[in-house]
């Protein structure tokens, strides 16, 4: 139990580092990264959670499995004392975890869990949320009370609903990191944020060796199709799930140019697009054609123009 | 040349990584070919069993698979040592052949899944129907074998970076030349497999299991002599000559070879055990020096290339160090604010409808069909939620669904508080002639209508435009600046200019297109002149 323990405050600094890294990003230090704001809190929530899934196991081993009606009766209110101290730690940890977090950050818990589809329904997550935690408290209560018969009835669903928890924590966890795959260091899209300016100075084309061994020629569709596999294509497929084609319908190519410079502004999960002016109008003409069929790509995973004669497939 | 990949310092030095990849490896690949071999050899196990008809007796395929539980796990935790260190060591050969080769890599969850599953079900339960032992069986052991194959043609990926381009151009497959190399080499990983499991297996079996041992033992000898045969096509399938420290290696592995199976025939012969003491040094003689071939061999692909990477790297880090504190800077005021409804709108909508909502903005100047003038815009919540959620086609306009309702609110109730655009529009700053009015009717009737509607929502015909008109029973303008936009029209859309109307027809105009949208606030505005 105690080497699992290590081994889960290992995790839980790594996966903490990657939403708040401290001070990690300006001065590179092993321990800030380690010691991250958020390390604590969420050693707190995980531990609590993963006591709390055991006491509802062995809950649900115990009335479900165990036959004999004696150690049912004994047992059932010490696994209920111990899923309801780890729901009181649970709520505590969970409470200073979120407080830790930056502002911006926080604020897109709900949408993480609504998605964009039912993003203007927060009352969804609500009571959501209130009625899995209502579960689980009648089911501690009724545990605490060693009735049995109930709680036959009640362990599986709370387990359902301890496990949506968990789900729900990792997913806000993973989502609410904005445009960042690492805060402070790169961005969703792997652009360095200080590639972000230098790129705005010096191009992101004549910075890519593998792009301008591909393109010896400076062919613009190929190059729309390298700044989009860099900027874009880390969440945006054609013709797959969040179809670039989809988002980019109805907008004029002027427009495209435009959202292209405030991804971020307007979409808190978006990074911002890297490249200078004229390979965002470059890329902004690519999106513009692509969106209205005028360029075939290879392929879905492959981001190249298909070749004018010959071999073509429309993904 | 070979993209700067790698911008964070390695963590330690390049001989320590190497040492580490060596022993992590080398425990990762005992386990795995444990695994693989005790897969291979229950199946072999239970097939002749069957066909001697002696499923009712001693089972010696469930007894090896009953250990595979224990062999994969570690095979698979032990596995994470190894990736990351070439993760952190070797990233550009690494993450180069996992990418041409990634419909493969993506393959192996699915591939261990399925295979872990069959293995581990056939492993743990005791009775299981010969028919479905086999099915599941042939299933797993397919499943299984495949991932070393997919793992090889990794390596052999990363150990040729010469050949990149081609499995690129070649749609995520091996080019026929290594096509050969991989062929041999994951053959010989199947037959070391069977001489590790079989060794273990025996030492892992009861000395009086004399009949069960000496089958093991044939296992290991066969597996041995297969190698050697092997061995040779591979070492003349290289893509390179090995180097001489490559060599020297190999050339222990096989001393390590003879040995072990000096030993076994021995004990086979003379039906005497094969001795523990001694075996196992052979066999960590033929292990140690065929992985030190592996690892040599790999390095002289991957130790120039990253040396290369590494350089361009540091070279990159410099171009890009000036440019580090700003880009800190901004992500520390970032993560510092506090989305109200003003920030949100200073944030999201003020890059094209300008600081004051007036329209007037740099982004504002590259649009064919500028941004809309919020101030003076008089429209109703509903309206104005639907367009934040769905933008406008055929302009700028994109869609706000990604912001949290709260945020969309808060920018409503900015808008409003500062600009009073869910207010009515107010009263028309003139008196309109009773002639003028008639005459606006008329020209609405037979000319605006035909794209804003008799009732002010957009026609059949007009809602396929890009834009279409806005829908003007929801949705109007302050009466001066919907004169403005009737006389000069709105650029970039199908709205023409009519300053060739009289300036009271116009304002008659404005009279009638307000009255589509809120007729009871135009009544109270002209009541209270």
């Amino acid at each position: 139990v105690l080497l699992a323990c290590v081994s889960a405050s290992i995790i839980t600094a790594i996966l903490g580092f990657m939403l708040t890294p401290g001070g990690w990003p300006a001065d590179r230090r092993f321990w800030h990264a380690f010691l991250n704001p958020s390390f604590l809190p969420q050693l707190v929530v995980r531990l609590a959670g993963s006591f709390l899934l055991g006491g509802l196991i062995a809950a649900a081993a115990l009335l479900l499995y165990q036959k004999e009606e004696k150690l049912r009766r004994e047992a059932l209110p010490l696994l209920g004392a111990v899923v309801s101290s780890c729901l009181v730690l649970l709520a505590g940890g969970l409470w200073w975890y979120f407080s830790r977090l930056p502002a911006d950050f926080r604020d897109q818990s709900v949408a993480a869990v609504l998605t964009s589809r039912f993003s203007q329904m927060p009352a969804v997550f609500w009571i959501g949320n209130a009625g899995g935690l209502l579960l689980l408290l009648v089911f501690c209560g009724v545990a605490l009370g060693g009735a049995v018969r109930p709680a036959q009835w009640l362990v599986a669903p709370a387990l359902v609903a301890a496990f949506a928890f968990v789900s729900e924590f990792e997913r806000i966890r993973e989502f609410i990191r904005g445009p960042y795959l690492m805060p402070g260091y790169m961005y969703a899209n792997g652009v360095l944020i200080q590639e972000r300016p230098y790129f705005a100075e010096h191009g992101m084309l004549p910075n890519s060796p593998g792009y301008l061994l591909s393109n010896p020629q400076g062919d613009p569709d190929r190059a729309g199709a390298y700044l989009f596999a860099r900027n874009c294509a880390a969440c945006h497929t054609v013709g797959g799930v969040n179809d670039i084609r989809a988002r980019m319908a109805g907008r004029s190519q002027d427009g495209i140019y435009v959202i292209l410079g405030h991804t971020h502004n307007m979409v808190p999960f978006m990074p911002p697009f890297s490249g200078n002016d004229d390979e965002r109008r470059l890329l902004a003409s690519f999106l513009y054609r692509l969106t209205r069929d005028e360029i075939e790509l290879e392929s879905y995973s492959r981001l190249i123009p298909a070749a004018p004669a010959g071999r073509t497939r429309r993904p | 040349m070979t993209p700067p990949d790698f911008l964070l310092e390695r963590p330690v030095s390049e001989q320590a990584i190497a040492i580490l990849r060596f022993a992590a490896f080398a425990l990762h690949l005992l386990f795995v070919l444990i695994t693989l071999g005790t897969a291979i050899l229950s199946l072999a196990y239970f097939v002749s069993t069957w066909w001697l008809g002696k499923l009712k007796e001693l089972r010696w395929d469930k007894e090896i698979l009953r250990t595979f539980l224990a062999h994969k796990s570690l095979a698979v935790v032990l596995g994470v040592g190894p990736l990351l260190l070439i993760q952190v060591g070797y990233p550009v050969p690494f993450f180069s052949a996992i990418n041409l080769l990634a419909p493969s890599w993506l393959l192996l969850i699915v591939l261990l899944v399925t295979a872990f599953l069959c293995m581990d079900f056939l492993g743990q339960r005791i009775e299981v129907h010969h028919y479905l032992h086999l099915v599941l069986g042939v299933l797993g052991l397919a499943a299984l074998l495949a991932v070393p194959g997919i793992f090889v043609a990794v390596l052999v990926t990363a150990e040729n970076p010469q050949r990149w381009a081609e499995i690129a151009a070649n749609g995520y497959r091996l080019p026929i030349g290594l096509t050969v190399h991989w062929l041999f080499r994951y053959l010989h990983v199947l037959g070391a497999s069977v001489v590790f499991a079989g060794l273990f297996h025996y030492f892992w079996s009861r000395p009086d299991e004399t009949a069960k041992r000496a089958s093991l033992l044939r296992w290991v000898a066969g597996g041995i002599l297969f190698q050697f045969a092997l061995g040779v096509m591979l070492q003349a399938s290289m893509p390179r000559t090995p180097d001489a420290a490559t060599s020297a290696a190999v050339v222990t592995g096989i001393a390590g070879g003879i040995g072990l199976i000096a030993l076994i025939l021995r004990a086979l012969v003379n039906r005497t055990p094969l001795k523990f003491a001694a075996a196992l040094p052979a066999a960590a003689v033929l292990l140690v020096g065929m992985l030190l071939a592996r690892q040599f061999n790999q390095d002289r692909a991957f130790v120039p290339l990253t040396r290369e990477a590494d350089r361009l790297a540091k070279e990159y880090r410099q171009k890009l160090a000036p440019y580090r504190s700003s880009a800190l800077t901004m992500y520390e005021q970032e993560i510092r604010g506090r989305p109200d409804g003003r920030a949100v709108y200073a944030q999201s909508c003020a890059f094209c409808h300008g600081e004051n909502a007036d329209g007037r903005s740099g982004e504002s100047r590259n649009l064919v069909i500028p941004a809309e003038n919020l101030a003076e815009m008089r429209t109703t919540r509903e309206h104005l939620r639907r367009v934040l959620l769905e933008g406008v086609p055929g302009t700028a306009m994109p869609r706000f669904r990604y912001l949290t309702r709260s945020r969309l609110d808060g920018v409503i109730d900015y808008l409003d508080a500062r600009y009073h655009v869910l207010q009515s529009p107010g009263p028309i700053p003139m008196e309109v002639s009773q002639a003028a009015r008639q005459e606006a009717r008329r020209v609405y009737d037979t000319l605006c209508a035909v794209c804003h509607g008799p009732g002010g929502a957009p026609t059949e015909l007009s809602r396929g435009f890009q834009p279409p008109p806005p829908d003007l029973s929801v949705y109007s303008m302050t009466p001066q600046r919907a004169f403005d936009v009737i006389t000069s029209g709105y650029p970039g859309t199908m709205m023409p200019a009519f300053q060739d109307l009289p300036e009271d027809v116009r304002w008659g105009l404005v009279e009638v297109v307000l009255g589509l949208r809120a007729p009871e606030a135009i009544n109270r505005s002209q009541s209270g002149d």
